[in-house]
């Protein structure tokens, strides 16, 4: 057994819709920094394994465990607030904002309301902006849109709608780092500038949990990989271990 | 290069939020505000004028819960009237110090929309809408049977004035007390929309799954937008109370609550200049055209219609393209 427990931990997951069971019986761990990926066919449960993690429901069965603390089963924003920041598979920018607000609202702290802050602009209030901004300058530049900054988010293609969600999730310099398909739509310049910001916010402290279809991507960018199959976990381990698993072949390509 | 465009960013999220030509442009606006009684002696349009100052504070609160919170909330006339009686029965039943009855007023009016927001606000739209309005007919009904606590139909008259320095206000002095009431409202509001909450609120209304994921508790951040609201609302009905020193179920009837709600949808939705010449334009403009009372609703509806068709962003929006194409550039409200 490991001295040190991983920093995420899925133990026996699963998730049943009715009589569907979307996700069955899962162990993962992920080490700190690691950057780690989660591939499968369609259906075969990344989506939902995702949304656990990230509080979007509970799971039927098992836990999800961050440094130590059970994150399954609490609200989304509560896992936020533990550090851990998601970019979703559909976009969910907010609409009537720009590029540089969206990214604002990822980088601040929204743990406590703040009121009589908010209504005097007193008590900490220009601090905190400028820190804020400060990550969002930060996360904006990692991805590569600064020139994009002021548009309002309904002005920019859809593959740098992509890359503002990264940055929103980026800006909050969290623990975990969830990220639903983020090459998804992306041209080969954007996914190149991507798979750099993930390096980037790895090597200051993050760790990664990516699911994606873009199985080059993955193989390239991931310390580790996991593959799901109808729910199961059939495969896990490095990338090249992985690709030459029998298991996986017959998963992707049938017998 | 980069180092450049970084500090562009950051200059464009790290604005002041009160800069210099913006702080001119509300001190000119305050100034001839309070400077109007010098000009306008008449009593009836120095009436009038107070009673649009108090719309607008009403109708900015309205604006910042429909519009901003994205909330189709009807209930802000209950609001108004919690604040309104408070302080007239407070002052005029029990001899409360009538200055003393402005925290209770807007303390009144919190802890209604706390106790009512909590059940209520997780209802979205037209269910919203229906359960609100009906805590607004309850709080009608309520003032007109109660009578020991609200007087009935005929409500609280004899209302002592607010005194300063031993002196009565009345008239223009109570006009000067709107104004600074409708300013703080307008600071309030100004300095939570430009604040970390106020963008929070803005997210929860864009996009909620985004909105949580980021950490925004939304629940909390729209009850607490909701109560801020009813406060500003309970100052209002203060406002009211020791202007007109007399008050009755009439700032209850669902008339004034479809008056104030097409003020907002003329004005445009999240529109704090739009909801002030809306103010303007449906509190004076029946009144100056010898329109009665119940045809103010019916020139109201008109008007929201016309809107609705030819400026669908309302008259906030209007003035926004007027400024933008003054300044040759693109408007940035997205149609």
């Amino acid at each position: 057994m490991a001295e040190a427990l991983a920093f995420l931990r899925l133990v026996g997951l699963g998730k049943r819709f009715g009589g569907l069971t979307a996700l069955a019986d899962v162990d993962l761990e992920v080490p700190r920094q690691e950057i780690c990926g989660v591939i499968g066919p369609n259906g075969a449960g990344k989506s939902t394994l995702f949304n656990i993690v990230a509080g979007a429901y509970p799971p039927s069965t098992g836990e999800a465990v961050l440094d130590g603390t059970r994150i399954s089963g609490l609200p989304s924003h509560k896992v936020a607030t533990m550090g851990v920041a998601r970019a979703f598979q559909l976009v969910n920018l907010f609409g009537t904002m720009s590029v540089a607000e969206n990214v604002m609202v990822g980088a601040e702290r929204h743990d406590r309301l703040k009121l009589w802050q908010a209504i005097t602009h007193l008590s900490g209030f220009a601090a905190e902006r400028r820190q804020a901004a400060e990550r969002a300058a930060r996360a904006i530049e990692l991805v590569g849109i600064g020139h994009l900054a002021p548009l309002p988010v309904s002005q920019i293609t859809y593959g740098q709608q992509r890359l503002v969600a990264t940055a929103r999730a980026l800006a909050a310099e969290p623990r975990l780092l969830l990220l639903d398909e983020p090459a998804a739509g992306l041209a080969g310049p954007e996914i190149e500038a991507l798979s750099a910001a993930i390096g980037r916010a790895r090597d200051a402290g993050a760790t990664v949990l990516l699911v994606e279809h873009n199985v080059d991507f993955v193989m390239r960018l991931c310390d580790h990989v996991a593959v799901l199959h109808f729910g199961r976990k059939i495969a896990d381990g490095p990338p090249a271990a992985v690709r030459s698993s029998e298991a996986v072949i017959e998963a992707y390509i049938g017998r | 290069m980069k180092a450049a465009a970084d500090q562009e960013v950051r200059r464009l999220l790290d604005r002041p939020s009160w800069p210099a030509r913006r702080v001119a442009v509300w001190a000119a606006i305050v100034a001839v505000l309070l400077l109007a009684p010098l000009v306008v002696t008449n009593g009836y349009h120095l009436t009038l004028a107070t009673n649009v100052i108090v719309t607008m504070i009403l109708t900015f609160s309205l604006n910042f819960v429909i519009g901003r919170i994205g909330l189709f909330s009807l209930s802000h006339a209950a609001f108004l009237g919690v604040g309104g009686y408070v302080a007239a029965i407070l002052a005029q039943r029990h001899g409360v110090e009538p200055w003393l009855t402005l925290p209770l007023a807007m303390a009144a009016s919190m802890a209604i929309a706390g106790l009512i927001g909590v059940p209520v606000l997780r209802l979205r739209g037209f269910f919203l809408a229906v359960a609100t309005l009906a805590f607004t007919l309850f709080a009608d009904v309520f003032a007109r049977q109660a009578t020991d606590i609200t007087g009935g139909a005929y409500g609280i008259t004899n209302i002592p004035p607010l005194t300063l320095f031993g002196l009565p206000l009345r008239g223009p002095w109570m006009y000067e007390v709107a104004v600074l009431a409708l300013l703080l409202s307008a600071l309030v509001l100004e300095n939570v929309r430009l604040s970390r909450l106020g963008r929070a609120i803005l997210a929860a209304r864009d996009n909620e799954a985004a909105a949580a994921a980021a950490g925004i508790d939304i629940p909390r951040t729209q009850l607490a937008g909701y109560v801020l609201s009813a406060a500003i609302t309970g100052l209002a009905g203060w406002v009211y109370s020791f202007f007109h020193l007399t008050l009755n179920p009439f700032v209850l009837s669902l008339d004034i609550t479809f008056l104030w709600l097409f003020i907002v949808l003329v004005g445009g939705l999240g529109s704090m200049r739009g909801a002030a010449l809306a103010s303007i334009l449906l509190g004076v403009g029946p009144e100056m055209l010898g329109f009665a009372a119940a045809q103010q609703v019916l020139t109201a509806g008109v008007l929201v219609l016309l809107v609705v068709l030819l400026f669908p962003r309302g008259l906030g929006g209007l003035v926004e393209d007027i400024e933008a194409r003054w300044r040759r550039r693109p408007a940035t409200g997205d149609g």
